[in-house]
């Protein structure tokens, strides 16, 4: 259930695709190259698991060859999937939440020798259903691409929202443009290396489920990044817009002063970033929403209708105080 | 939110205040039992059954409950204000409004 968020945009892996020839060898008891399916379901009633101990869990028990490695995966619209893995004897050797792409659960094991081996279904959230569990040999690529992936996924999660966290800091301490406009590119700069570092697992370990993710990655992280520019051009309108607010609300002299200077910021702004669409268009809805829709301001008129079909205006309700409610009943 | 809301309406029935919600479910129909439940005496404005409609559209609005607070004149003078903040708020501008007449 590890979820990189940043400002509500959440990274997400896409799923493994479980083939439709791994389908069709449902009831092939083989875990061989093409590996074999298993349609499962958990059960609100099934016993608890030992490690997930809210949750129900059912237990596959498959044979392994020793020096072999096998891929496991969990998948589940139902549930958060995890995923285990015993010896005979019960005693545990791996655990996943979402290696296998959020939120499903995939461990990669090399079996140290012949026997039986104890793969357990369970959920991290508690919740249960109908799951997918597939069981395949890995090629040793396939395994060095995991690590490799799983690798640069440790290091980015590590490092990135920190870089996010002081890049903020430090834009709102920053005294002029140009030392934002620096800040902003050392950051480009710097968060580039995670991209760099997904592309290469893509570039190393060509026709790999975890090249593609990894490639994906890449491709997420660099939107991500752009957006990051974004969010702080817009956050720093932001707070010019609730300066300028809370100076109204106080009856502060330098009130006008202030919406000068968020105006300025947005439109200005704008100009400046004509280039980058996102960043655009969100210092335009901040200039209209400092000029509509602040404190201060008139409000727009509403014309329309009410649940009962019946026409009305918000002006009808001019010589009143009004609390205008957004609601919906969710 | 709807225990609140009703309270601060009733509470102020006799006074020059109004609250106007502006309603983004899908089903106006669907939505008739759960006024009557809830006791949901206030007026809506119809957005026309769903979040992106013409009036949270025009009013920008990304978060649901989203709250501005009117003067008698139409001003905007608060906004993002819920709960204890928001009857603060409409409270001191109808004790404005109130001595402006005087």
């Amino acid at each position: 259930m590890c979820r990189i968020l940043i400002w509500g945009l959440v990274l997400l892996v896409p799923l493994p695709a479980v083939r439709a020839d791994d389908d069709k060898k449902a009831d092939d008891k083989k875990a061989d190259d093409k590996g074999m399916v298993i349609k499962g379901k958990l059960d609100p009633a099934d016993p608890k698991d030992k490690v997930k101990t809210n949750s129900p869990h059912k237990v596959h028990e498959q044979r392994m060859k020793s020096g072999e490695n096998y891929q496991i995966d969990l998948v589940s619209g139902a549930f958060d999937p995890f995923l285990r893995l015993e010896d005979s004897a019960g005693k545990q050797l791996a655990e996943d939440d979402d290696g296998g792409g959020f939120p499903n659960a995939r461990i990669l094991f090399k079996a140290p020798k012949d026997g039986t081996y104890r793969i357990v279904a369970t959920s991290f959230d508690g919740k249960s259903g109908d799951y997918t569990l597939t069981i395949k040999k890995a090629s040793g690529a396939s395994v060095a691409a995991t690590s490799a992936f799983n690798a640069a996924m440790a290091e980015f999660q590590k490092g990135y929202n920190p870089a996010v966290q002081m890049l903020m800091k430090k834009y709102r301490e920053a005294k002029t443009d140009a030392e934002r406009e620096k800040l902003l590119d050392k950051f480009s700069e710097s968060a580039e290396k995670y991209v760099e570092r997904f592309a290469k697992v893509a570039k190393d370990f060509p026709g790999q489920s975890s090249a593609t993710q990894a490639a994906a990655v890449a491709q997420q992280l660099r939107f991500m990044i752009g957006n990051v520019k974004t969010q702080i051009v817009v956050s720093v309108g932001n707070m010019l817009r609730d300066e300028y607010e809370k100076a109204y609300q106080a009856k502060a002299k330098n009130a006008d002063e202030l919406y000068k200077k968020a105006e300025t910021f947005f439109t200005e702004g704008a100009k400046k970033y004509a280039s980058n669409a996102m960043i655009a268009n969100q210092l335009k809805d901040g200039a209209y929403l400092l000029e509509k829709l602040s404190i201060g301001k008139l409000a727009p008129e509403i014309e329309g209708e009410d649940l009962d079909g019946k026409k009305f205006k918000l002006s009808d309700y001019r010589g009143k105080v009004v609390v205008l409610d957004f609601w919906g009943n969710w | 939110m709807y225990p609140h809301e009703r309270s601060l309406v009733k509470r102020l029935q006799n006074r020059s205040f109004a609250l106007i919600g502006v309603n983004s479910d899908r089903d106006r129909e669907a939505l008739k039992p759960v006024l009557e439940k809830e006791n949901i005496t206030w007026r809506s404005f119809w957005n026309g059954g769903s979040t992106g409609g013409p009036i949270s559209s025009a009013w920008k609005v990304r978060g649901w409950p989203t709250i501005y607070v009117l003067d008698g004149s139409g001003t905007i003078r608060a906004r993002d204000v819920r709960g204890e903040a928001m009857d603060r708020v409409v409270d001191t501008l109808l004790a404005e409004m109130e001595t402006s007449k005087k």
